[in-house]
């Protein structure tokens, strides 16, 4: 049975991927109770922002972002990272991220079957994944005799098929999913005291408060899921309404809502894209270029990730 | 090419943005007569200027001025650079440094606690003194040494001295934090090159107010003609 192979961005060249076989991994699905997952299409950009180029528009620092998406076993899979802004091999972290959830997802999870995970069952996975590629992140560490936590990232990770969404996260960034023609928010991020201040995956304080630092949520829609989105805080600012006013004028605070028009809009044009038949990778390609110059969000300084998923 | 498939570039959520506050801190004593105080108050409307040009740091910078002589003198209170003008400072008598230091330091503390009250998130205080003398006798210099690093020491501000030709560099060297990351040692400001010291504060200032807590930021400024300084910094 051929499996999807795990898409995401590009990574820096700090690490070797051990080999990974999915083909492999797919056969321990079990036909029978497989929940055939529904046909949504992803999209996805990571790409580095105004800060990380020069005046010419060129990146000099790496783009700190990293994403991926997968389906496999009746499940759809999304994974957004930020490295780090100060620590050094941040990027790699990411991608080591974005790409080992997946693979380990893929192992540990059973087959859809259509019957989801209690919270408690859900957070004992996500847990132990999350634990996994901590200790894989120590590991790549200590062989190349670094601090690990210079490769910290935030975490944002989501599985859902049309009834069903299973979240985790660690740090901010911002997630949303829509049915009945409504955008709901189900990640809220971790903010410090410090604008742009988080937690990350190799934060001692996060492990030493999980309950505060590492959140996962089970949400059961009886109205089918239309769309999911994912993104890394660069592009909250755009697509979430996140810092205003109460109703009385004085008070800040974050109303963490999906901006409907920024994400129907372009869903649209996405969508028209793949009933166009263009390829997959020219779609995310055009994705890229309007995340990187596409009008506001050219000016914005963070590095950006919004990856899509949508049905036709 | 940017937007050739009509993606989505129109009214954005209506999202507040963060505040970056920053005080400085003028010497406007009887030595800054003539020409310094006159390039000072150019400087300022370059960094007005400046500012108005980048839209994030424009809606984030958070501006008060202060100047010290024989007294001190709120110039102007603290507001974003396009919700008031910057003043024009005058000229008056001795050095009250250390007066018009803690005065900077208790407009920063009343600003602090009003985003606190209305639960505003903030970027670290700075705090730029430039002087060109040395602060009136009596004036408590140990005591405020004291309270910068304990501010700092707490992440409370950052600060960044700037002297002109003829300031007290040992009482410059006392009272500044270099040691504390994001804090700066005396810098001393080649001649009378406060337009280009502004444009390195406002160049400075937009990559600070675009940044993210523990980004490092390169403050190095342009070489040559453009470096305000009398040292590479």
């Amino acid at each position: 049975m051929k499996t999807d192979k795990v898409k995401s961005n590009p990574t820096d060249d700090f690490f070797d991927f051990p080999e990974i076989n999915t083909e492999d991994l797919a056969k321990e699905a079990t036909s029978d109770l497989r929940v055939k997952a529904p046909q949504f299409k992803f999209v996805g950009a990571s790409v580095a922002g105004k800060g990380h180029r020069n005046q010419e528009g060129k990146v000099v620092i790496p783009c700190q972002d990293s994403h991926s998406y997968l389906s496999f076993k009746g499940w759809n899979m999304i994974v957004v990272c930020d490295g780090a802004g100060s620590y050094e091999h941040s990027t790699a972290g990411a991608s080591y991220c974005t790409k080992m959830l997946p693979v380990i997802f893929q192992r540990k999870m059973v087959s859809n079957t259509g019957f989801p995970p209690t919270e408690d069952q859900w957070k004992e996975v996500a847990m132990e994944v999350l634990e996994e590629v901590k200790r894989g992140l120590c590991e790549i560490a200590e062989e190349k005799n670094v601090d690990y936590h210079t490769l910290g990232c935030t975490v944002n990770l989501v599985l859902f098929d049309e009834h069903v969404v299973l979240s985790a996260h660690i740090g901010d960034g911002r997630a949303a999913y829509k049915k009945n023609n409504k955008w709901e928010a189900f990640i809220r991020p971790f903010k410090g005291d410090e604008p742009g201040s988080t937690v990350f995956i190799t934060s001692d304080y996060a492990w030493e408060n999980p309950d505060d630092c590492i959140n996962t949520k089970v949400i059961i829609s009886e109205d089918s899921i239309e769309a999911v989105v994912l993104l890394s805080d660069g592009m909250e600012m755009y697509s979430f309404l996140c810092y205003t006013k109460n109703e009385e004028g004085e008070v800040y605070f974050d109303p963490n809502e999906p901006f409907a028009p920024f994400l129907d809009n372009n869903i649209n044009i996405l969508k028209s894209m793949y009933e166009a038949e263009k390829s997959e990778e020219a779609i995310n390609e055009a994705w890229a270029n309007y995340l990187e110059k596409g009008g506001k969000l050219s000016q914005e300084y963070d590095d950006k990730t919004m990856v899509l998923a949508f049905k036709l | 090419m940017e937007n050739e498939l009509n993606f989505y570039d129109r009214e954005f959520p209506a999202n507040y943005e963060q505040k970056c506050p920053v005080v400085v801190i003028v010497d406007r004593s009887g030595s800054m007569a003539g020409a310094a105080i006159s390039e000072l108050n150019k400087g300022l409307l370059e960094f007005e200027e400046e500012i108005k040009n980048d839209p994030v740091a424009l809606s984030r910078l958070d501006v008060g001025i202060v100047s010290f002589g024989s007294d001190t003198k709120v110039e102007r209170e603290f507001a974003l650079v396009d919700e008031e003008a910057m003043p024009t400072i005058g000229i008056s008598g001795s050095t009250k440094l250390v007066d018009g230091m803690r005065e900077g330091m208790r407009l920063l503390r009343a600003r602090k606690d009003w985003y606190k009250s209305t639960q505003q998130t903030y970027y670290r205080p700075y705090i730029i003194l430039i002087t060109d003398g040395a602060p009136d006798p009596g004036q408590d210099v140990d005591g405020l040494a004291s309270e910068i690093r304990k501010e700092a020491s707490a992440k409370g501000l950052c600060f960044w001295p700037i002297a002109v030709t003829g300031a007290d560099m040992n009482m410059l060297n006392k009272i500044a934090v270099p040691d504390i990351p994001g804090n700066l040692p005396p810098l001393m400001l080649s001649g009378l090159k406060f337009v280009e010291l502004f444009k390195w504060l406002s160049s400075s200032f937009t990559k600070i107010s675009n940044s993210k807590d523990g980004d490092g930021i390169d403050l190095t400024p342009e070489p040559g003609s453009k470096n305000p300084f009398q040292f590479s910094v």
